[in-house]
């Protein structure tokens, strides 16, 4: 048994579907364009066209829903803070009072509004990794960013950084669950206590694991360098990033969805 | 520099920065193109610094080495070595780059600049040398760890090198993992490939044809396998373990039940003890 399910964080699920073939700055750009318009939404009844596009999506990426679900999993706890935040501190008319705690009309709708832009949010930015590799994905950025190259970005450096990044998050996952089984196998006890009495027992876990991945990227960087790898310059792809006439038909299609939700929601 | 050379040491030494005492000190060696060489030794050694200095991964702070016919104290040679001699590391979940098999063989050839569809070419060569052509697209993370040290290899195997150096490749592996990967290595030495084989465990160079014991980072005796194991007596001294099977095949060359030349191999004694 696992202590840590790292499955849906942000990582790729290969699959032979039409999304996972379109080109990554088509999905990148289309995700762009999704979380713009989930920002637009007003009203709460708005985001069950954004559900029913969720489950469209999920069906073409034949990635199933429930492992889409498991995606938000992490950010359930921030969404159900936000929605509170919203709940008690919003002024307005009120419905329900009870010593310093009050829950009004404006702050139910707000609640509702920004637990689920937040949970939609978290969802479809999900389907960007769960449907492109994590090189793909860096080809797609850095060849978006290329054209602030001349102004000193380094765009092949955050693309190469951020494959890493997510190639190493399934490691560092089982990582941590050994260091959590040794600690409680000796005796800690991560589970009872205040917070602060928790967040002391968890020092043993954090300082070897930190340890570790110093160590790991050392090793990495010394692997990197054994395979000829000296940045961007000279650098071909196996795949070569290909812009086809499906990816403009899916951007204009994701365009012309989004405008089509923020109008229905501006006229109520 | 010998032209059947892959490799040249002349008077090596390596001192870590910081450290008192050298790791390498004084090496001579070479390695000749189709060899396998054995590189044993205890911990501390000195044989990892040494498979990184072949490599130019590590530069030595005096003597010379070749590598490919190229000093690896230049720096403009280090992208023309590391091409040509690959390494495959202890821990494979520390060599991966790409989070899907065939994305990971493929960094290799990328940072090469070979054309995309020769790389496409060479990843399924690769992929199949270590019998791993059907996890093409899987993600790297689903991978057994004998999966993903035959993963490295295909890695190494893609920058088309002319020698493969292992540094202790097999030791987070099962006994299944470690005979896949001999498995692989036999096959490729016997296609030609120069290998250098850094270990310690005894039961896994049976194969090679050289053997360098290194002891507090000098090369303390050098020969071919036979004459290895004429030497058990100086194992503890040199800090190795002397494995079961040894023990059994000397004890049974003793008592002339086997000939001197036999091997301390499961194969070789059933060949000689039930012909």
């Amino acid at each position: 048994m696992k202590f840590l399910n790292h499955l849906t964080l942000g990582q790729y699920v290969p699959a032979n579907s039409p999304v996972h073939r379109l080109d990554p700055r088509c999905k990148i750009l289309s995700v762009i364009a999704l979380l713009a318009g989930i920002f637009l939404m007003e009203h709460p009844v708005a985001f069950l066209a954004w559900g029913g596009l969720l489950l469209l999506l999920s069906r073409f990426s034949r990635i199933s829903f429930r492992v889409v679900l498991q995606g938000a999993r992490p950010v359930v706890l921030l969404v159900v803070f936000t929605a509170a935040i919203h709940l008690f501190l919003t002024k307005g008319t009120v419905l329900w009072e009870w010593g310093i705690l009050s829950v009004t009309r404006e702050g139910v709708t707000m609640a509702l509004r920004m637990g689920l832009r937040l949970f939609f949010l978290v969802l479809f930015a999900g389907f960007l990794t769960l449907t492109t590799s994590p090189m793909e994905l860096s080809d797609g950025l850095e060849s978006l960013f290329h054209p602030f190259e001349r102004f000193g970005f380094p765009a092949h450096e955050m693309a190469m950084m951020m494959t890493i990044a997510l190639r190493f998050i399934p490691t560092l996952f089982d990582e941590t669950d050994r260091i959590l089984r040794a600690q409680i196998a000796r005796g800690a006890d991560l589970e009872h206590g205040g917070l602060f009495r928790r967040m002391k027992a968890f020092i043993p876990v954090l300082v070897p694991l930190f340890v570790i991945v110093f160590q790991r990227a050392e090793d990495l960087a010394l692997a990197m360098e054994a395979r000829c790898y000296r940045g961007g310059s000279g650098r071909t792809r196996m795949n070569p990033l290909a812009w086809k006439k499906t990816d403009t038909f899916a951007i204009a299609a994701v365009i012309g969805i989004v405008v089509f939700f923020v109008l229905l929601d501006l006229r109520g | 520099m010998e032209p059947e050379a892959v490799c040249a040491l002349r008077g090596v030494s390596f001192t870590y920065p910081g450290a008192a005492a050298p790791a390498i000190q004084s090496v001579d060696l070479t390695i000749r193109r189709g060899e396998w060489v054995a590189l044993i030794g205890a911990n501390g050694s000195g044989k990892s610094t040494l498979a990184k200095i072949l490599n130019a991964l590590l530069i030595p702070t005096r003597g010379d080495c070749f590598s490919c016919g190229y000093r690896t104290d230049r720096e403009e040679h280090h992208w023309a070595i590391r091409s040509r001699i690959s390494m495959v590391f202890q821990n494979p979940d520390n060599q991966i780059v790409a989070s899907v098999v065939e994305e990971d063989v493929a960094f290799g050839p990328e940072n090469l600049g070979v054309p995309p569809a020769r790389i496409r070419e060479i990843v399924r060569e690769s992929l199949c040398q270590v019998g791993l052509e059907e996890k093409r697209r899987t993600p790297t993370y689903a991978l057994s760890g004998g999966q993903k040290q035959r993963l490295a290899i295909a890695g190494a195997l893609a920058m088309k090198p002319e020698c493969l150096v292992l540094d202790e490749a097999t030791v987070m592996l099962d006994p299944q993992g470690r005979e896949d990967v001999l498995k692989i290595l036999r096959d490729l030495h016997s296609k030609g490939m120069t290998l250098v084989q850094i270990t310690h465990r005894l039961e896994e160079i049976l194969d090679a044809t050289r053997v360098v014991v290194l002891r507090k980072g000098q090369i303390e005796w050098e020969g071919e396998l036979p004459e290895l194991f004429e030497r058990v007596d100086r194992f503890p001294e040199w800090g190795l373990e002397i494995p079961p099977l040894v023990r059994l095949t000397g004890s049974l060359k003793k008592r002339k039940l086997l000939p001197e030349s036999c091997l301390p191999s499961v194969k070789e004694l059933l060949e000689n003890l039930c012909p």
